[in-house]
């Protein structure tokens, strides 16, 4: 725990350091002082590095995006290419805060894909996995439908124009927040807030009321019935949106609800015929795209077999 | 003496930055018990320290075996056992970046959309700081103009934004610190229900 937090100092005191470089030329005192620091241990210079990267302009950063990108170009991508690069391109010329952002549109990821969307008002939506959203934004209004999958809402605020989710028959109006939003086929919507306030509402359903959530709030709007809210514990939320980093948590869920969960991130699937198997319970983080791991080392801790058969791996006793 | 010319923290920004996600979670697949922070910092310590960088063809490979080689000399002195043995760290397995996972490729990617999406969770005063130094290219003195507040509060901006990337770029938000320490998806059982 200290080994942490002295590496999260050394970037507290490179990032402070990297500022005042970047500000103005040094006076005597502070290039000592600044020397003697960068001497001390060598992380502390690659600590100093590594700041000061981050606070080179952004510009000339783009030589290289090619060679970031194109080996690992796919289908999708390159449909989206273009919206890139023309807002990498505006990004280079344009004045500040103006046509940098993603626009209205429809904007998909495939099985395994992560994608971040800035949008023009601030606001920055997160997709998960197989997901689906289209942007409409007007002056009055920003509307976003999720089609399906789940995606997390950073919304700017902005009193005037709305900012509104639409998954299914829901729809969660955002009050300058951050919140997900995740629509899966047979399942309730769930609205999970981490900032701020939400209103989730039927518009369709006349009698339904609007309910107001808060911060650490899960609602849960199941097709039947009246849309339910309870307090989630901040570590559940981070759990929740492990996704974001690309790895899924666990927490006490079983095994077979965790193979479902894995499902939605690979097209490999796991397989547990045991009804027993499948009832053990688990809890750790794993990567999202990496289900044979996963079921690695679930056989490593509940003594168990796995077998990789082409887009399927089994988990069973022996 | 150390120095770091602004061409280098370029290179360093076109050029590592956007894999140092990728390195972490390779380190982190091999280092259970090690800080990979130290680690990663250690690596750019010494590519900055580099005389030239003209010859490194393949910045990803090279900065992979940097930390692997710093990695390596900690085990060796580590008093606590990782979970891999040594020997799986092997010199042939090294740039064997197919193990990649498709999450952490797209990591490396989008380093452009992490920047904005980071930068979210600042203050939006502080956002619109940075992103006049660090997109448009004003100087700390002409951002503090254009905004009419001091140069001092300026630099405090920077130092908050670059943290915020160093911690976005690293381990993907603060959010996720609590979980890093599971990240290589350990199981812990559950006691079962009767």
């Amino acid at each position: 725990m200290t080994e942490r937090q002295s590496s999260q100092h050394v970037y507290d005191t490179a990032s402070e350091w990297a500022a005042k470089v970047d500000a103005s030329l040094l006076t005597q005192d502070e290039q000592m002082a600044l020397d003697a620091w960068l001497a001390a241990d060598v992380r502390h210079f690659g600590a100093f590095a590594q700041a000061s990267a981050h606070l080179t302009p952004i510009a000339a950063s783009h030589e290289l995006r090619a060679d970031v990108w194109s080996p690992r170009l796919t289908r999708r991508r390159v449909v989206l290419g273009g919206t890139i690069a023309a807002g990498v391109a505006s990004l280079m010329v344009a004045s500040p805060f103006v046509a940098r952002y993603f626009r209205a549109g429809r904007y998909a990821t495939r099985v395994g894909e992560i994608q971040v969307l800035p949008l023009g008002d601030g606001s920055v939506i997160s997709l998960n996995t197989d997901s689906e959203v289209v942007v409409r934004y007007s002056d009055q209004r920003r509307d976003i439908d999720l089609v399906r999958g789940e995606a997390l809402f950073d919304v700017a605020k902005n009193k005037a124009r709305p900012f509104v989710v639409h998954a299914g028959d829901t729809a969660v109006r955002a009050i300058g927040t951050s919140f997900s939003v995740r629509l899966l086929s047979a399942r309730p919507v769930l609205v999970l807030v981490r900032e701020g306030v939400v209103e989730v509402s039927r518009p369709n359903d006349p009698v339904a009321p609007v309910l107001r959530i808060v911060k650490d709030t899960q609602a849960m709007a199941p097709p039947d019935a009246p849309i339910e809210a309870k307090p989630v514990q901040l570590a559940e939320v981070e759990r929740a949106l492990a996704w974001k980093h690309g790895q899924i948590a666990f927490h006490g869920e079983t095994l077979a609800a965790a193979a479902e969960e894995f499902s939605r991130y690979s097209d490999i699937h796991i397989r547990i015929d045991d009804p027993a198997i499948g009832r053990e319970k688990i809890t750790g983080l794993f990567q999202a795209g990496d289900p044979i791991g996963f079921s690695r080392a679930v056989a490593v801790s509940f003594d168990l077999h796995v077998q990789v058969i082409d887009d399927e791996v089994r988990i069973s006793r022996d | 003496m150390h120095r770091l010319p602004s061409e280098r923290a370029r290179w360093l920004a076109q050029n590592i930055v956007p894999n140092e996600r990728g390195i972490r979670a390779w380190l982190s697949r091999r280092c259970y018990d090690l800080d990979v922070d130290d680690i990663i910092q250690e690596m750019y310590a010494r590519i900055a320290a580099l005389e030239s960088v003209d010859k490194i063809r393949n910045p990803r490979q090279y900065a992979t075996q940097v930390a692997f080689s710093i990695l390596a000399n900690q085990l060796r002195h580590a008093r606590i056992v990782p979970m891999m043995p040594i020997s799986d760290f092997d010199d042939n397995k090294l740039g064997a970046w197919d193990e990649v996972t498709p999450e952490e490729r797209v990591g490396m990617r989008d380093d452009i959309h992490q920047i904005y999406a980071a930068l979210s969770e600042l203050p939006p005063r502080c956002r619109q700081a940075f992103l006049l130094r660090r997109v448009d290219g004003f100087s700390q003195k002409e951002v503090a103009a254009r905004l009419g507040i001091s140069e001092k509060t300026v630099e405090k901006y920077m130092a908050q934004g670059v943290r915020c990337l160093i911690r976005a770029f690293g381990r993907g938000g603060k959010r996720s610190s609590e979980l890093s320490h599971g990240a290589r998806g350990k199981v812990i059982r559950e006691r079962r229900r009767q």
